[in-house]
């Protein structure tokens, strides 16, 4: 059951991971075009911001359900540190109960937010509503419940590799 | 509803509960508290992400992955020993002085300490040097990072806080100047007082060499500082031009990185910067809730009120951040606190771009103080140590640094010279 669960977790984590990097890519692609458009062709492309600032709000949600997974969200863990092992494990379930409240709350009203930005189009890009990009929030917050639980079920810290 | 925020905020911390879940939590308990809407909650986080200056965090954080995979730190390390390798204590020097270079093409220190202490870190064990003191060395030096531009302490202050990002960038140069300088005079100084480090100069490039090698690595912070002051792109374009530069000098210059590298490093960058931006979703939502009910106004007030001069509040934000940085992540702390505490500073008549400065030097100095302390965390990391045996050998450099922040915070032309120079008009 354990293990059945983890590799379907393995699963849709990468493929989260995989969408995130393709989004990353896009964005930097479409950055190097709006300078390109601007000075080689002298035709300054308005969407190509619009989609940048979407396309990176996509790779945020579904980057985070790795970072769950991976223990990678920036962390105060003095106590952790400090605490024998029966109490990281009672600890791993707090940290567990939280993301997914917050995580709950975002693929509810995620949701509901993106249902309602349906009728809105996105400025600049008008033939495109607005629903593309608010959903970024409901699915990248669905993949991260699968992250939360793997975590817990298999710990990993990862923390210091995304830090700035 | 304030009060029950900041506690379940502060309780989340101290339960290990990750800085954006906290954040998130605290903010979901506020709206509750006051029966507003749920759905400002998702509206706020994804209003907090959805700016464009924003997209400079994920690109510099590509940029300088690609640069570290692309061979770039091992050139730098060469090209600064050949300028002062030569001295006793050389070694130590060319240590600062590549972390001030590597600084101006990355904006991340961990990144820096990561890619130039797995070069140097071992050089300097070959040389005689205490592991602890080279790992010491290592996590200060790196704090460069963040203070000289470009630099994503600085871009998240600017967003935050509604700063001229370029205006930031440019103001990082003083003290970045000051900071590597006092770095190394201190260096030399121990170096010759505790008699190390006398064969530092063996092996050293002639410096034509090493300039030609390290050429279109020294190249890059021309055309992204050169392209942003000269006024060809914005910041957050010079970005992306970075990310293009990096990928075109590793892939065809160098041919150091592969296309099988290429997902690795978007992996990486993906996940450092989906981190950050998480968390600034959240302190979005957070910053909103708290300026509605009117706190960084009351905030304000109270601190004009109990230290009545600019010369005293700066002594206590100094004090409060030194605190606050050994304990929460530089990013974190800055999004939180920058639109707190920005706004108060402009009461008492500081320039914001100098407030932004004090903040990140005094927040990166949190990088290299225990217990939190990534810097430390990824010296001892590549030095293979643990996190007690460094601290003796910090206790100077955090006195460096200290003195540093001092001379930046009630010396403004420091920071602000070069700024009016550029943007006098």
């Amino acid at each position: 059951m354990k293990s059945l669960f983890l590799s379907c977790e393995r699963w849709s984590s990468a493929i989260a991971m995989g969408g995130a990097c393709a989004m990353l890519a896009l964005a930097a692609t479409l950055g190097m075009f709006q300078i390109l458009m601007r000075f080689v062709f002298e035709e300054p492309a308005e969407w190509t911001e619009v989609l940048i600032r979407f396309s990176l709000i996509w790779m945020v949600f579904l980057a985070i359900p790795m970072a769950f997974r991976q223990g990678a969200m920036v962390s105060v863990d003095v106590l952790y540190r400090w605490s024998p092992p029966r109490l990281r494990r009672v600890l791993d379930w707090v940290v567990c109960l939280a993301a997914l409240a917050l995580i709950a709350i975002i693929v509810w009203w995620g949701w509901d937010y993106a249902r309602r930005g349906g009728v809105q189009s996105m400025a600049g890009l008008e033939s495109v509503s607005m629903f593309w990009a608010y959903l970024a929030m409901p699915v990248g917050g669905l993949f991260s419940v699968l992250g939360i639980v793997g975590n817990l079920i298999d710990p990993q810290r990862h923390e210091l590799e995304t830090a700035q | 509803m304030t009060a029950v925020m900041i506690s379940t905020m502060v309780l989340c911390f101290a339960l290990t509960i990750s800085v954006a879940v906290s954040i998130g939590l605290a903010s979901v308990l506020g709206i509750q508290a006051s029966n507003a809407n749920m759905l400002i909650s998702v509206k706020e986080m994804f209003g907090a992400i959805n700016k464009f200056p924003l997209a400079a965090i994920p690109f510099f954080i590509l940029a300088g992955n690609l640069m570290e995979t692309g061979g770039i730190s091992r050139r730098l390390v060469d090209f600064a020993k050949s300028i002062v390798g030569g001295v006793q204590g050389g070694l130590p020097m060319t240590c600062v002085l590549t972390c001030m270079i590597f600084a101006a093409v990355s904006g991340s220190s961990v990144a820096t300490t990561f890619a130039i202490g797995a070069i140097l870190i071992p050089a300097l064990i070959k040389h005689g040097y205490p592991t602890s003191y080279a790992a010491a060395l290592q996590a200060t030096s790196a704090e460069l990072g963040v203070i000289i531009p470009p630099s994503i302490p600085m871009i998240l202050y600017g967003v935050s806080a509604e700063v001229s990002i370029g205006e930031l960038f440019i103001a990082g140069f003083g003290p970045g100047i000051l900071i590597s300088g006092a770095l190394m005079l201190f260096v030399w100084a121990y170096c010759k007082y505790k008699g190390w480090g006398k064969h530092d100069g063996d092996g050293r490039m002639p410096f034509g060499r090493a300039l030609l090698k390290a050429g279109w690595a020294l190249l890059m912070p021309v055309i992204i500082l050169g392209g942003i002051y000269g006024g060809i792109f914005t910041p957050t374009e010079a970005s992306a031009v970075a990310v293009f530069y990096a990928l075109v000098v590793g892939m065809l210059i160098y041919r150091e990185i592969g296309i099988k590298d290429l997902y690795a490093v978007l992996r990486k960058s993906a996940l450092s910067s989906a981190v950050i931006m998480f968390i600034i979703a959240n302190a979005g939502l957070f910053a909103f809730l708290i300026t509605r009910a009117g706190v960084p106004d009351a905030i304000g007030h109270w601190l004009q009120e109990v230290l009545k001069s600019p010369a005293y509040f700066l002594l206590g934000v100094n004090a409060a951040l030194f605190v606050i940085g050994m304990f929460i992540e530089t990013s974190a702390a800055i999004i939180v606190l920058g639109p707190i505490l920005a706004p108060v500073a402009a009461h008492f008549g500081i320039d914001p771009v100098h407030f932004g400065l004090i903040m990140v030097v005094n927040l990166a100095l949190g990088m290299i103080t225990p217990p939190f302390g990534v810097n430390l965390f990824a010296a001892c990391t590549v030095a293979r140590i643990s996190l007690d045996r460094i601290v003796g050998h910090l206790l100077p450099f955090v006195c460096v640094i200290l003195a540093c922040l001092m001379v930046i915070t009630y010396v403004p032309s420091l920071s602000l010279f070069l700024r009016d120079l550029v943007y006098a008009r």
